[in-house]
């Protein structure tokens, strides 16, 4: 089975990470993650996905600004980033837009499937 | 000419004739105070009625002795009776003008500090209504970040619960290995044990986060026995992570001490279990002792430690050291948020932290003891 495409989930929580892994994987998709800032861009960089899954409340640092640097980084800046955090303020989501997130999904709110199938939209993948 | 009330403040008012003679010239114009309102003013015309009822009698007397005509010394004396007569209602006039200036400067004074005394009463009432408002956009600030924090907190072990049970419900389960499926029910176990955590120091954090939050500290505690107990309540959870738990009195007491004991066993308990959770490997180990009048509990581990950008703010709500949480523990955050609290409500006691990254934390509890 070919793999649909390469997706990087820059998380902390190990269950979320094991719970989204093991249902991408299921799904024929590539699932890598990392678990701060300073990883999250440099697997960008490395790794180049095709979608970057981000949370926003990563023990003390910002999703928001991890979304500012792989947005300010000429090499990744078109990798489109989905914030996929349970951290529900509308001041955020708004920032996280602006930078140029594709979409803010609080995880609660979705199951496995949905989440797969949105990302699915989003690399227009059948 | 000046108006009234220009005339009372500049100090001539009793004076309507200000180009008199005798004042420029002379410089004959002797204060008088007013008999109302003991200001000082000069009564010029007056003064000059005298001053030329004088010369008018000396000119009359000297007239008479020269010519010793009849006619002349009637008409001195006419003119004399009619300066008197001016100069008298000329006076009272005078003291007319006096009396309306003085009541108008009054009510302009009253009216001065009623508006003086309106305009405080308006700029307390304003800051009193600014102050009052600024505490309560606090207070709704930090209502919505602890809203804010506490719903990520309680979603977060939410959606991985959800989460597995709709793989389940879709048939995922099916496809894992046996090593995956049982991964996913501790996980599920796991989370649903943080859940109720969450909530129980949710609602005991939220009751401590009101100003009026007040506790009994009215039970006599042996601090020793106390943490005797404690320590021994945690020897299970130790074992199991293969850790040293001790308990050691490094004085011979008193231990007696005034507090809550349902909230210092909640103080403790906290302080142990974070000790075992941020503790891979090593010792961990509970002392008591003596200093002057107050006994020091001190809980130490050789445990992950905390950064020091992140020991001054330990003590916050939903704070956590960073290593903390890229260690993987089910911490809410606000367990030291409620030792400080219940700390804070036990007047006399402290609670402070000494910290070296990857080498271990010391947190001392001080309370005032009731026996020396």
């Amino acid at each position: 089975m070919s793999v649909k495409a390469k997706v990087l989930f820059i998380e902390d929580d190990p269950d979320q990470i094991f719970l989204y892994q093991t249902k991408f994987k299921l799904e024929g998709y590539d699932f890598i993650s990392a678990k701060n800032r300073l990883n999250g861009v440099k697997m960008a960089l490395e790794e180049r996905p095709n979608l970057i899954l981000l949370d926003v409340l990563l023990g003390n640092e910002n999703g928001i600004d991890i979304l500012r640097d792989l947005k300010t980084n000429k090499e990744i800046k078109n990798i489109p980033v989905m914030v996929f955090t349970n951290f529900d303020k509308e001041d955020t989501v708004h920032q996280a837009m602006s930078l140029g997130a594709v979409d803010y999904v609080i995880k609660s709110k979705v199951v496995p499937s949905e989440i797969v199938q949105r990302v699915a939209g989003i690399l227009k993948i059948k | 000419m000046k108006n009234k009330s220009e005339t009372i403040e500049t100090g001539y008012a009793g004076c309507l004739n200000q180009n008199c003679w005798l004042v420029k010239n002379l410089g004959y114009a002797p204060y008088r105070r007013c008999q109302y309102c003991d200001f000082k003013f000069r009564n010029c015309l007056f003064l000059h009625y005298q001053i030329v009822s004088a010369i008018l009698i000396v000119l009359s007397f000297s007239a008479f002795l020269l010519v010793e005509g009849k006619l002349s010394v009637l008409a001195i004396i006419s003119i004399f009776v009619l300066v008197i007569v001016y100069g008298y209602f000329f006076n009272k006039s005078t003291e007319k003008i006096v009396q309306a200036n003085f009541a108008q400067r009054k009510a302009k004074e009253t009216l001065e500090k009623f508006n003086e005394k309106l305009k405080d009463m308006v700029d307390e009432q304003t800051k009193d209504i600014q102050d009052k408002a600024e505490h309560l956009g606090k207070l709704l600030k930090m209502r919505s970040e602890f809203l804010d924090i506490a719903s990520h907190q309680l979603r977060t072990p939410t959606s991985v619960i959800k989460g597995t049970l709709a793989m389940m419900k879709e048939g995922d389960m099916e496809k894992m290995s046996t090593e995956e499926k049982a991964h996913f029910v501790e996980g599920m176990f796991q989370k649903s044990v943080k859940l109720e955590s969450i909530i129980n120091d949710i609602l005991v954090a939220s009751e401590m986060d009101t100003a009026d939050f007040d506790i009994k500290v009215d039970d006599q505690i042996e601090l020793d026995q106390f943490l005797e107990k404690e320590v021994k309540d945690h020897q299970f959870d130790a074992e199991e992570k293969k850790i040293a738990l001790s308990f050691e009195k490094l004085s011979s007491g008193p231990f007696k001490i005034k507090g809550n004991a349902k909230y210092l066993e909640q103080v403790v308990d906290n302080l142990l279990s974070n000790a075992l959770k941020y503790t891979p490997q090593g010792l961990i180990k509970a002392t008591i002792k003596n200093d002057k009048d107050s006994a020091i509990i001190a809980i130490s581990d050789t445990g992950i430690g905390i950064p020091k950008e992140d020991l001054e703010r330990i003590f916050n709500k939903f704070i956590r050291g960073k290593n903390a949480c890229d260690a993987y523990t089910d911490g809410s955050g606000l367990g030291l948020f409620i030792i400080k609290r219940v700390m804070d409500r036990h007047i006399g006691s402290k609670v402070w932290v000494e910290s070296e990254e990857g080498k271990g934390s010391t947190f001392y509890l001080q309370f005032p003891l009731i026996e020396t």
